[in-house]
């Protein structure tokens, strides 16, 4: 493992990806920062039509920071997709399987390190953002850290399915287009009562309904997190811990598949 | 150290294709201490067996234990070092940053990689280029430190698939020297590698594969000498020497050389005593020997040339 972390910190660092979540965190940094000029704008004409100002401010860095997350997440399966298959690839597969560790460490160590080495960088540059916005807004650290949370999980459950279709597709554009097909899948089966209604059919309805529950759900989780960053309740956990569940079991699937595979 | 019993290996096609036979029934003992080659023309299968024996791919049929341990077994590759053919080790570390990679994956402590990196640089002669990245290096210096990162964890087992690929001349000695070293500490090496020359300099036993099947497998000796062939270095001059159609026939002579086939390697005794009647003082008698790549071109000639490595679906 501890090789691993290095091996995908060095590569990180090799492929300049640091520099492009420098350069987003700047400008969210410095959209925070101006932000304050809001803030005080708005202590001076006192109650806003659209409630309270605090409110406001707190549900705007809330959005700015759940939309940072996004971007940094779907820029860390995009930049990783190619990770597995570029192991895997021949004379780097020879190099990594044939020492003296298993192949469901090697996936589990790949994917671990991978999971900490961009989760760190997006949780560094998202705690920075966090910090400006504490000290700008005299907002709660603490509320803030739970959309950060919410897209690591969220961060994971992508990789493995990136790592899933690398291993067994072999190449990383296939393993972003998987993804890609997953999240398409996932966002229409949130409409899929509608679907049902529309081809009017039980069959499609079970299927849907199947699929629903099977596939993680990446529209919904953030929502979680916005929710308990503004204290809202939250009205079901189900979009969470199915999606680990979906998470868990393809690492399981993926392991035996491996295993088969020549190199 | 390395068994297999009837392994074989048999790629599959597609739908229509045929699948193709890799290895067709490999049975080889190779033990510590030597140092084993194993030689053939493209496809013969000596790669697949290579990776066979580390895991890497999946034998149809047989049997196969390496270190005491079948193959999906990790711990068998816990005293194995390999450099694989056409590597593509990652270019975005550099010398130090790879072993240090290797011995981790090995299992190593952080304190007894960082022992071992510079005696192993000084080995492959790489000293001076520890800290540049894979990416800047040469052929022969992905070589070299592709040596050094298979020897990071000791290996009683070294398997190297064309390690002096791309290497200069200079370089080629360099490695066999380094090799030389390894079977001296008591360790098995398989040598996988087209440069029959480079074999025939460090081999002890060499195998012969031929479309997934092993046509000759004997020592680097006993397969260049040609047991019936004899030079003998005598002072002729201008006597007149026979060789009876019975036991063999005269290919050359001249007033110092004679040389003979036999058709038993004993009927030498009887030339001898034919120089020693006539009073013709020998000075060295010396069996004819092939180069290992005369005698890898006669063994694969002569294995049948029948659409082998092929099978129906």
């Amino acid at each position: 493992m501890r090789g691993f972390v290095g091996d995908t910190y060095a590569e990180m660092m090799d492929r300049k990806i640091v520099w492009v979540f420098g350069f987003i965190t700047i400008i969210g940094v410095l959209a925070i920062s101006a932000s304050g000029k809001m803030t005080i704008d708005m202590q001076f004409q006192g109650a806003s039509p659209l409630g309270d100002p605090s409110e406001i401010i707190l549900l705007s860095v809330v959005k700015g920071l759940d939309f940072f997350l996004w971007l940094s997440v779907f820029l860390t399966v995009m930049a990783t997709a190619g990770l597995m298959p570029s192991i895997l690839s021949k004379g780097r597969a020879e190099y990594y399987l044939s020492k003296s560790v298993s192949r469901a460490t090697v996936l589990l160590s790949k994917l671990f390190s991978v999971f900490f080495v961009y989760g760190g960088l997006i949780a560094i540059c998202s705690l920075l953002l966090v910090l400006t916005a504490t000290v700008v807004h005299s907002l709660s650290f603490t509320v803030l850290l739970y959309p950060i949370v919410v897209y690591m999980i969220l961060l994971f459950i992508w990789l493995t399915i990136t790592f899933f279709a690398g291993i067994i597709l072999g190449s990383g554009t296939m393993a972003i287009m998987t993804a890609v097909i997953v999240w398409v899948v996932q966002f229409a089966l949130q409409f899929r009562e509608g679907i049902a209604r529309f081809v009017d059919s039980s069959v499609t309805k079970f299927i849907t309904d199947a699929l629903y529950y099977i596939l993680p759900k990446f529209s919904q989780i953030p929502d979680l997190g916005e929710a308990l960053a503004l204290g809202h309740p939250v009205e079901s956990w189900l979009p969470l811990w199915t999606s680990i569940l979906f998470a868990c079991s393809i690492v399981i699937i993926t392991i035996p598949l491996f295993n088969r595979r020549d190199y | 150290m390395i068994y297999s019993e009837e392994l074989t290996k048999i790629y599959k096609g597609g739908l229509k294709k045929r699948g193709i036979v890799a290895l067709d029934r490999v049975s080889l003992s190779i033990q510590a201490g030597e140092i084993f080659g194993l030689l053939g023309p493209n496809g013969a299968g000596k790669t697949t067996f290579l990776k066979i024996i580390l895991g890497l791919t999946k034998s149809t049929s047989g049997r196969v234990e390496i270190a005491g341990f079948r193959p999906d077994d990790a711990r068998s590759r816990l005293r194995v070092g390999y450099l694989p053919e056409n590597h593509s080790f990652p270019s975005y570390l550099s010398g130090i940053e790879m072993i240090r990679l290797s011995g981790k994956m090995c299992g190593l402590g952080s304190s007894e990689i960082s022992d071992r990196i510079p005696s192993l640089l000084q080995q492959v002669g790489m000293e001076r280029w520890g800290t540049t990245k894979l990416r800047k290096y040469s052929k022969g210096m992905l070589q070299r430190i592709g040596i050094a990162q298979a020897l990071i964890n000791n290996p009683d087992i070294v398997l190297l698939d064309e390690p002096t690929d791309g290497v200069d001349p200079v370089g080629r000695v360099e490695i066999r020297d380094v090799l030389k070293k390894i079977k001296e500490e008591g360790k098995l090496i398989v040598l996988n590698s087209h440069l029959l020359s480079e074999v025939e300099a460090v081999a002890d036993r060499v195998a012969i594969l031929q479309r997934g099947r092993v046509v000759k497998i004997n020592t680097v000796d006993e397969l260049t000498i040609r047991g019936t062939q004899f030079e003998i270095n005598a002072d002729i001059g201008n006597k007149l020497i026979e060789v009876p159609e019975e036991i063999g026939k005269k290919l050359n002579m001249s007033t110092t050389k004679l040389v003979v086939e036999l058709r038993e390697e004993s009927q030498i005794n009887f030339i001898i005593d034919d120089l020693r009647m006539k009073k013709i003082n020998i000075r060295s008698i010396v069996p004819i020997r092939l180069t290992l790549e005369q005698s890898f071109m006669e063994a694969v000639s002569d294995s049948p040339t029948t659409p082998g490595g092929e099978v129906t679906p």
